[in-house]
């Protein structure tokens, strides 16, 4: 069996092209493509799929494993081991030069001085946002007040999530960088 | 044979064979859409594949009512575009060598052998400079003419698969045909030749 010329198909579609015929140009054209190899992906292909969807089933009860949070949280748990063994070195050398019993007591009290201080600072900080909480819980206990700051959450909330949704689910190709 | 919505339901009532039987059945179409807009074999397998497991987790969503390609390509598309959207690691793709060597061009036309080997040589640096023009369109335009002119769609499907009215998918196919056979001319392919051997630039 012959194969249909292609090289007379592709004439035929130029020249159709050249001379607006729609049509004519449509049909050689595909019969072109028609013949055109095509990519075909390696054997074992579907068998990938299926182990595939078999792990993606398997998986699914550990979504919580998966989420973000959990891996947000996983990783601050291990920064904060991490940063407590590395402090552990320092701890044990202040504790091990600090050996006689006055030198001891010295720096403990030294470190419940600072650590008082410490607490001073931050309890001035927290008494400025308790201040702050007060006036905003305040306003907020006027009803328009707590309404509109309801309605301004809401909008946002709503606006984000409709931007994002507009963004993620305008699939055109001007949108992707060329290739 | 089973028609797709009859596997489609059998694949819901758990058969597994059933839903192999459809990857089989689209596998090829799905792949070859998604590496020409890719153009790197190993990502348009990762992603083919992705296309056929999200398929599978929302297989009770498809419409029977509905041809189950269209549904499958608009899978692939939407796949396809998140996925060029990701930051992409940089990859060799292995295969593409043996492409440009014209490997896979030797091997679907290696049962030319009733012709003329000067036609047959003929033939495939067209195939090669028709395959490279339409690599080298927009991928807007270039996803209209996979489906249009290789999978042989129509447009209204063409245009509900990737989403995009009717007049817009009309008007990109006029242009990448323009475009197209601009690329072919300009390679040498244009219409005053007749004679194959003039044909071969």
């Amino acid at each position: 069996m012959r194969r249909p010329d292609q090289t007379q198909s592709l004439a035929r579609w130029l020249a159709a092209e050249q001379a607006g015929r729609t049509e004519e140009a449509e049909a050689a054209l595909a019969q072109l493509c028609a013949a055109l190899p095509r990519p075909a992906p390696r054997a074992g292909f579907a068998d990938a799929v299926l182990a595939r969807v078999r792990i993606a089933g398997a998986t699914e009860g550990y979504g919580l494993f998966a989420s973000r949070w959990f891996k947000a949280a996983m990783a601050l748990c291990g920064a904060s081991t991490i940063s407590l063994l590395m402090g552990l070195p320092a701890v044990w050398r202040a504790v091990s030069g600090a050996w006689s019993s006055a030198k001891l007591i010295q720096a403990a009290v030294s470190s419940i001085v600072e650590l008082d201080q410490w607490l001073v600072a931050v309890l001035s900080v927290g008494a400025k946002l308790m201040l702050l909480g007060r006036m905003l819980a305040d306003a907020l206990a006027i009803v328009p007040v707590a309404a509109l700051a309801a309605a301004c959450v809401l909008v946002s909330a709503l606006a984000f999530r409709f931007l994002r949704g507009l963004i993620t689910g305008d699939r055109r190709w001007v949108y992707v960088d060329p290739i | 044979m089973m028609t797709d919505a009859q596997l489609v339901a059998a694949a819901l009532r758990g058969s597994q064979d059933a839903f192999r039987e459809l990857v089989k059945r689209f596998e090829r179409p799905i792949y070859s859409l998604v590496e020409r807009m890719v153009h790197d074999p190993g990502l348009a397998e990762d992603l083919a594949q992705e296309v056929f497991v999200k398929a599978f987790r929302r297989l009770d969503s498809y419409d029977p009512s509905r041809k189950f390609a269209s549904w499958l390509f608009k899978i692939a598309h939407n796949t396809t575009i998140d996925a060029l959207r990701r930051p992409l690691p940089e990859t060799v793709p292995l295969q593409k060598a043996d492409r440009e060597e014209g490997g896979d061009f030797l091997a679907v036309l290696a049962d030319a052998s009733v012709e003329n080997p000067e036609a047959a040589a003929s033939r495939r640096v067209m195939a090669r400079a028709l395959e490279r023009a339409i690599a080298r369109l927009r991928p807007e335009y270039r996803e209209a003419v996979v489906l249009r002119y290789v999978e042989g769609w129509s447009y209204g499907e063409i245009a509900d698969t990737i989403g995009l009215p009717l007049g817009t998918v009309k008007t990109n196919l006029h242009r990448a045909r323009k475009e197209l056979a601009q690329a072919m001319a300009a390679a040498g392919w244009g219409p005053r030749v007749e004679t194959e051997e003039a044909d071969t630039p």
